[in-house]
């Protein structure tokens, strides 16, 4: 079908990156921005301004809470066509009660399962969620969205698309697009230890895009080939290849029993009630058993599995705070009377390899520098999508003019919809957060409407101004969105200050980082935009001057 | 920038990109599937545990999937990659289910 | 990581030596020589220049492990690499006379 293998992998990478480009972006924007993304909720959530808390005790605040857990109506109404016969209105057979935090978790998540009688599938669970003050036990009410870890964090690996997981399947898919963008992009680009640090904005605009395409594709090469990849082996056991789940079925149950028995946790529930013994004695025992084992540190996760069953255990986990892997180190107790069962030992080296892998994608670890370069990462990625449109339109445009072909025109105005109207979108949410009504019913749908709404705003603007473009000129939209990005990430701030009084000075005094930096990091955003804005009006200007020139002589 | 990176229409019809696309996309996952069960089969009973054998396996298939991913789009053998994909795809995961019937 | 302040200034160091190694491998190409000098410096130059950005690179490792657990090192070294190499790029596209600064010695 070509003349060459390069051949090829150029149109590869032209085609399939130009396609799945488009969710590439969102995939590397927003998952830049879920670094942050504790810090993000606490900037839209103000009640949540509090310090990071550890995980509480058990038996004043956990338990409480937990046993006022029920699922939701929805949750009960997605069940039903898996169940045959009556649903309980009650649901009282736990299989599990957990909770997961880290070092940036001002509030903490609570997860419950339950059995579901008569369900067709005998494993089936139901689950119920709820977020609570580590402090004193109180529940923050379901409907404030979490902008950073329950919305920008699942937009990244999902698009929010949820039927069937479709969006997990297209972002999967564009992932496994960009592994192949990489490699072809790499054969494609022949100088490429020659031009490593080679941008040269003062020569012709498509020399100088394809520069900075290079420039941010090739230094963060490492970076993006292991997002990706990572990206992908995480949701490869759940979703892309569940083969655990179906075709080896048999296999994994094998597993099961053999595991259940070797380490004396076991896998059903025995039938027989019994009570619970101190969680928090357990927990204290873990943490003691940590520390002589010169791993002293805070509990990541807990685990109650069986709930009120003789055969219930209780799992504590170490935060992984210090190092790249989630959790370790699990020591799990008998619930009825607090007896160690287990000590987890020391993980297989393909275990660590499988730790080491997806901790560095999810990053619970503390290290403030790291994550800053992440988000230089992502962002770079980002730029490297975007100068791919670019370059594409500006190669194509004029062409297409003389041709009489919308083609330049359409992908312009994708591009401009995904890059600057992407960006404004997430000012939309944060800002539709802070002047919606604090009692509004249904604020996180609400708030999630006006980010969809300013992104198709963006996408019909973009679409309306792009005439020029099937002329072989500019679209004025890259500078007025540009200069709309500045305008709100400004108002974001000063709406942060009035509604909530947490102006950059009082933060910053406060060495309240969380938002400080968020304000921060929006200011800078709106200087970065103002300077791209003015200069393209200058680009605009000397075009128009070099035009009424031409026309004269 | 150089003539040999321009992008060429391709000098034989649409339904060749579109065919040698679609054995990439599919004939890549039916081969990358046969790849994951394969191999995890065949490392768990090489006595890695389960979840081991799964990370692994997924990993294993992932660069796999890639690699014929970029072959299909390269080679200009467009039957040879239909068969081997889809076949070899197939093939390999009636292997791991014949494995996993030898031990569970 | 120890949020100490040995550990902070170990970092800042590992971030320097990063740069210095991206600055000096940058300056052994013949093109941004010329970029930074008004004279194309001597071969033996340009190859002690690389040797010494080489070392520099390594330094930085060495900085990164001896802060973190190395799981986290060297993902900050690799991170660290970048962001150095995309700043030196940079530097040359709009001031690369600024650069003159890492090998003073060259005229």
């Amino acid at each position: 079908m070509f003349n060459s293998f390069r051949q090829a992998m150029a149109w590869l990478h032209t085609w399939f990156g130009l396609v799945l480009g488009f969710v590439l972006m969102a995939a590397f924007f927003f998952g830049a921005l879920s670094v942050f993304d504790r810090e993000i909720d606490r900037w839209a959530i103000p009640a949540t301004r509090i310090e990071a808390q550890p995980m509480p005790s058990f038996e004043k605040i956990l338990r409480p809470a937990f046993e006022r857990m029920q699922p939701t109506k929805e949750a009960i109404d997605a069940m039903r066509p898996r169940v045959n016969g009556p649903m309980p209105t009650h649901f009282d057979k736990v299989a599990s009660w957990s909770a997961y935090t880290t070092h940036r978790d001002p509030v903490l998540a609570l997860y419950a399962g339950y059995q579901v009688p008569n369900a067709k599938d005998p494993e089936e669970l139901i689950w119920a969620y709820t977020t609570i003050d580590p402090r004193d036990g109180s529940v923050l009410p379901d409907d404030h969205l979490k902008i950073g870890s329950g919305f920008f964090f699942p937009l990244h690996y999902g698009l929010t698309l949820d039927w069937k997981n479709l969006g997990i399947w297209i972002v999967g898919f564009s992932a496994l697009v960009m592994l192949t963008a990489l490699i072809s992009g790499v054969v494609m680009h022949r100088k490429i230890f020659r031009e490593f640090f080679t941008f040269r904005p003062g020569k012709a605009r498509l020399r100088s895009v394809l520069d900075l395409h290079n420039l941010t594709g090739v230094v963060a090469l490492p970076f993006h080939f292991f997002f990706a990849l990572t990206g992908l082996l995480i949701f490869a056991g759940t979703y892309y290849f569940p083969v655990g789940h179906t075709q080896l079925h048999d296999l994994h149950d094998l597993h099961e029993r053999m595991e259940a028995q070797e380490t004396g946790l076991p896998h059903q529930r025995a039938g027989v009630a019994a009570g619970l013994a101190s969680v928090d004695a357990m927990v204290a025992q873990a943490q003691r058993r940590w520390e002589a084992n010169d791993k002293a540190g805070d509990v990541g996760f807990l685990v109650l599995q069986h709930v009120g069953d003789a055969n219930g255990y209780v799992s504590v986990y170490r935060a992984g705070t210090d190092r790249i892997a989630l959790v370790g180190d699990g020591i799990h107790f008998k619930s009825s009377d607090g007896k160690l069962i287990r000590e987890d030992p020391a993980a297989t080296p393909v275990a660590r390899m499988a730790e080491f892998l997806t901790g560095l994608h999810l990053q619970h670890f503390r290290h403030w520098l790291l994550r800053w370069l992440y988000v230089f990462g992502g962002l770079a990625g980002a730029v490297c999508i975007a100068t791919g449109f670019i370059f594409f339109v500006e190669k194509r445009k004029r062409q297409h003019a003389l041709q009489g072909s919308q083609g330049a025109r359409i992908v312009d105005a994708l591009a401009v919809t995904t890059v600057t109207g992407m960006v404004l979108a997430t000012l939309g949410i944060l800002i539709a957060n802070r002047l919606l009504p604090e009692a509004l019913p249904g604020r996180g749908d609400w708030e999630r409407h006006a980010f969809w709404a300013v992104w198709a705003l963006a996408l019909v603007h973009a679409g309306v101004r792009g005439a020029p473009v099937a002329r072989g000129l500019a679209n004025p939209a890259w500078r007025e969105q540009t200069w709309a990005i500045a305008v709100m990430a400004v108002a974001a701030v000063a709406l942060n200050w009035i509604t909530t009084g947490d102006h950059l000075l009082r933060t910053l005094a406060r060495g309240y980082w969380p938002v400080a930096g968020i304000d921060l990091f929006l200011l800078g955003s709106a200087c970065v935009a103002m300077i791209a804005a003015r200069k393209l009006g200058q680009h605009a200007h000397a075009k128009q001057a070099a035009q009424r020139e031409n026309a004269h002589a | 920038m150089s003539q040999s990176t321009t992008i060429a229409t391709p000098s034989r019809s649409r339904r060749q990109i579109v065919l040698h696309v679609l054995a990439a996309m599919f004939g890549g996952y039916v081969f990358a599937w046969g790849t994951v069960a394969l191999a995890t089969c065949l490392l768990f009973a090489a006595k890695l545990d389960f979840h081991d054998a799964e990370f692994l396996g997924a990993f294993i298939g992932l660069l796999v999937y890639v690699t014929v991913f970029l072959w299909s789009i390269a080679t200009q053998r467009l039957l040879r990659v239909w068969i081997v994909l889809f076949g070899g795809g197939l093939l390999m995961a009636g292997a791991a289910s014949l494995v996993q019937s030898l031990l569970a | 990581m120890h949020e100490s302040l040995s550990a902070n200034l170990m970092l800042a160091a590992a971030l320097l030596s990063s740069l210095a190694g991206m600055a000096w491998l940058a300056l052994s190409m013949q093109v941004h020589a010329l970029q930074v000098w008004p004279r194309q410096p001597s071969p033996t130059t340009l190859r002690l220049l690389r040797i010494l950005g080489s070392f520099s690179v390594c330094v930085a490792l060495v900085l990164c492990l001896a802060v973190d657990h190395a799981t986290m090192a060297v993902l900050v070294w690799v991170m660290a690499l970048s962001a150095a190499a995309m700043l030196v790029a940079f530097m040359l596209s709009s001031q690369p006379q600024r650069l003159r600064v890492f090998a003073p010695w060259i005229r």
